[in-house]
Order: structure tokens, then C-alpha cells, then sequence
């Protein structure tokens, strides 16, 4: 719950500039050109007794940060009004939420956006 | 505080993500329309660096995690969506892919192959198939063959995109549910000579968006609807 407020103030304090910022970066995005990364559930209809799946060790350490994040950008859609029942909300955040942290470096333990993760190491180092 | 609550409850979905991320039950996508061949190098690179940290992900990997609740591998898997079943998939993609030791999972129209080369231009225009503006090709051609289609189905997955890049979202009718869901499973299956097991519209709707299909999409026998949001088991 800490994290989570703390995330939660941090992007009031800023009136969400950081995450209004990735939305409009993800617009710039050539969507018929260039691979647009997201993230996306797995939902069971055939066997529905056990929502919980076992990880991997990197998605285990960075699986909290990425519930509270979504709903972030999420509130910043809504927010916005940017409201379609065919195209939820939730999914372009889920895809900017990708933008922003896409995988663990296994070194420093830094969270990596997905441009960092797809430069050349000599670009993000 | 209370407008960022009601935020979270203006649509179910919100929250279904949020459950899923918590109980670790999400996979990381990386999708594409076009693959040009004067993005092959920045599309390889890309995809070189993502498999140093994710791993390739098998349809028979997803039924695993499904029964077991347990992801099998070390590293996280990245599903990478290729859509629309265009040649420069077949003449750029395909090798990207088989470089960079990654595993695409190809959606493809059934159909769009047999529109006349001369026709597939106004055919995606008129379809919702975004054609690359970058990739030409002389003779018309911008959809895979079915010989391009069946090797690149001994590596990777075919998934089935409707019949003609459907999407139900006006209404209907069962004669289109029978060819687009039913009848171009069958022909894509009878192209690569196995089964696809997973389904996915035009527009990316959800499983729960379209419940006039779903006696076709179980008749027809589809294990997955892959949609926006999520990939969602529909049959065993």
C-alpha cells in the first residue's frame, strides 16, 4: 500500500505530466510500420477455479509496480474523456504502461522502458 | 482521490487488468502490420535484444500455462503478433524472427490470398488492412501465397484473423459468422495441414463483445481468442 500511495502522490504532484508524456509519445508511434509492444491478460473461461499463475523470477519483481501503473495511465485516459466501450480504456494504457517498464535489467535490477530494452547496450548505458 | 477511484469502476476491464497483473497472469506482446524490407535491420535488432530477455512463446506454451498455472521457463515469454498475413511478412519477418530465435505468431485473413494480385490494393483499402506505404511490390502481389504461408507455418504459429479482416461490430449475419469464423479456419487449416487454435477480429474485440459468434467460434473448434485486452481459453 505504500508504493502505491507513493506513486499515486507522486503523480498528483506532477498533475501526471509523466504519464500524459508517454501517451503522446505512444501517438508518434507508426502503428503499420514499427512493433507496438503492450501487455495483455490471460483469462481462463474453461477453468475458472485459480486466477493466480506461478511467474517468472522478473515478472515477479516488477508485477505489483506494473497493477498499480496501469491504473495510473488509465485514470489519465479516463480523465481525459478518451472513453470507447469497443477500445477500453485499459488497452492503450496497458500499451503505454509497456512503454514504461517493459523488463527488469538483470544486472543493476533497474526497471527498463521498452525503448531501453530494444537499444543497442551502448545507447542505454 | 474519488475521481481516480471512479476511474477505476467506469469499465470492468480496468480492473480485470489490474487482477491479472497482480496474480501474474499476463503475457507481453509485441505487435506488427508491416514489415518493410527498409526496416528489416532496426527490426531484427529489435528483436535480437528482446530475446537476450524474453523468450518465444509457443501456442503450446500458452496450453501449458493454462493447465498448469505455471509458466515453464526461466525468462517471460513475448508473444510477437504479426497481422494481416502480408507478403513482406513471408520476404522480411519470417527471417527477422528465425534470426533473432524468436517465435511470431502470424494472423493471417484466410482469404486474402485468393484476391487477384491486381485487386489487393482496393481490397485493403476496402477491408481495413493497413498495407505498408513503404513496401511495393511491381506485380500487385502484397498478400502470402499459400506456399509462403505453410513455411512459415513449420515455425511458427498461424492464427486465424477471420476470413476477409471481419469485424462484427455492426451486426452479423450467420452467413457471415459461418465463412468468417468457421469456413477460414477450416481453409487455413487445410493450407498448413494442422490445426489454428487461435482466433482473433479485426478490431481486436473481446471474446465477451461478441456473443452472437460464440456457437461459431466453438463449433468451429478454436482454443483462444486473442483480443486487445487479452488471451482468453474458450475450449480445451
Amino acid at each position: 500500500m505504500n508504493e502505491w500511495m507513493e506513486l499515486y502522490h507522486k503523480a498528483v504532484e506532477t498533475d501526471f505530466a509523466e504519464y500524459q508524456a508517454i501517451f503522446d509519445f505512444c501517438k508518434t508511434r507508426v502503428s503499420a510500420e514499427e512493433g507496438i509492444p503492450a501487455i495483455i491478460g490471460l483469462d481462463d473461461l474453461v477453468d475458472t477455479s485459480s486466477p493466480v499463475y506461478e511467474m517468472s523470477d522478473m515478472d515477479k519483481k516488477m508485477h505489483e509496480r506494473m497493477a498499480i501503473e496501469a491504473l495510473l495511465f488509465n485514470y489519465v485516459k479516463v480523465r481525459a474523456g478518451d472513453v470507447r466501450r469497443k477500445y477500453p480504456t485499459i488497452a492503450p494504457s496497458m500499451s503505454a504502461l509497456a512503454e514504461k517498464l517493459f523488463c527488469v535489467d538483470e544486472e543493476t535490477g533497474d526497471f527498463l522502458t521498452y525503448r531501453q530494452t530494444v537499444a543497442r547496450a551502448s545507447e542505454h548505458e | 482521490m474519488s475521481d481516480f477511484l471512479e476511474s477505476l469502476t467506469q469499465d470492468e476491464r480496468t480492473l480485470d487488468a489490474f487482477r491479472q497483473l497482480e496474480n501474474g497472469a499476463f503475457v507481453r506482446v509485441l505487435n506488427f502490420h508491416n514489415t518493410a524490407e527498409a526496416n528489416r535491420d532496426r527490426i531484427y535488432d529489435g528483436l535480437a535484444r528482446l530475446a537476450e530477455h524474453f523468450c518465444p512463446v509457443s501456442v503450446a506454451d500458452i496450453d501449458q500455462w493454462f493447465l498448469t498455472r505455471k509458466w515453464q521457463h526461466d525468462r517471460p515469454g513475448l508473444i510477437v503478433s504479426v497481422y494481416e498475413g502480408w507478403r513482406c511478412h513471408y520476404d522480411v519477418m519470417l527471417d527477422c524472427l528465425d534470426r533473432a530465435g524468436l517465435r511470431g505468431w502470424f494472423f493471417i485473413p484466410a482469404f486474402l490470398r485468393d484476391v487477384p494480385p491486381s485487386e489487393q490494393t482496393d481490397f485493403a483499402a476496402s477491408h481495413r488492412l493497413r498495407r505498408s506505404a513503404v513496401q511495393l511490390y511491381a506485380d500487385g502481389r502484397y498478400a502470402m501465397n499459400a506456399a509462403e504461408i505453410r513455411e512459415v507455418a513449420k515455425r511458427h504459429e498461424i492464427c486465424c484473423h477471420t476470413g476477409t479482416h471481419f469485424s462484427p461490430e455492426d451486426g452479423a449475419t450467420a452467413e457471415e459468422l459461418e465463412r468468417e469464423v468457421v469456413s477460414a479456419k477450416a481453409y487455413l487449416e487445410e493450407t498448413v495441414g494442422r490445426s489454428v487454435d487461435v482466433f482473433c477480429w479485426c478490431s481486436g474485440e473481446e471474446y465477451g463483445q461478441t456473443v452472437p459468434a460464440h456457437p461459431y467460434l466453438k463449433r468451429a473448434g478454436y482454443r483462444y481468442v486473442l483480443s486487445n485486452t487479452r488471451i482468453e481459453r474458450i475450449g480445451q
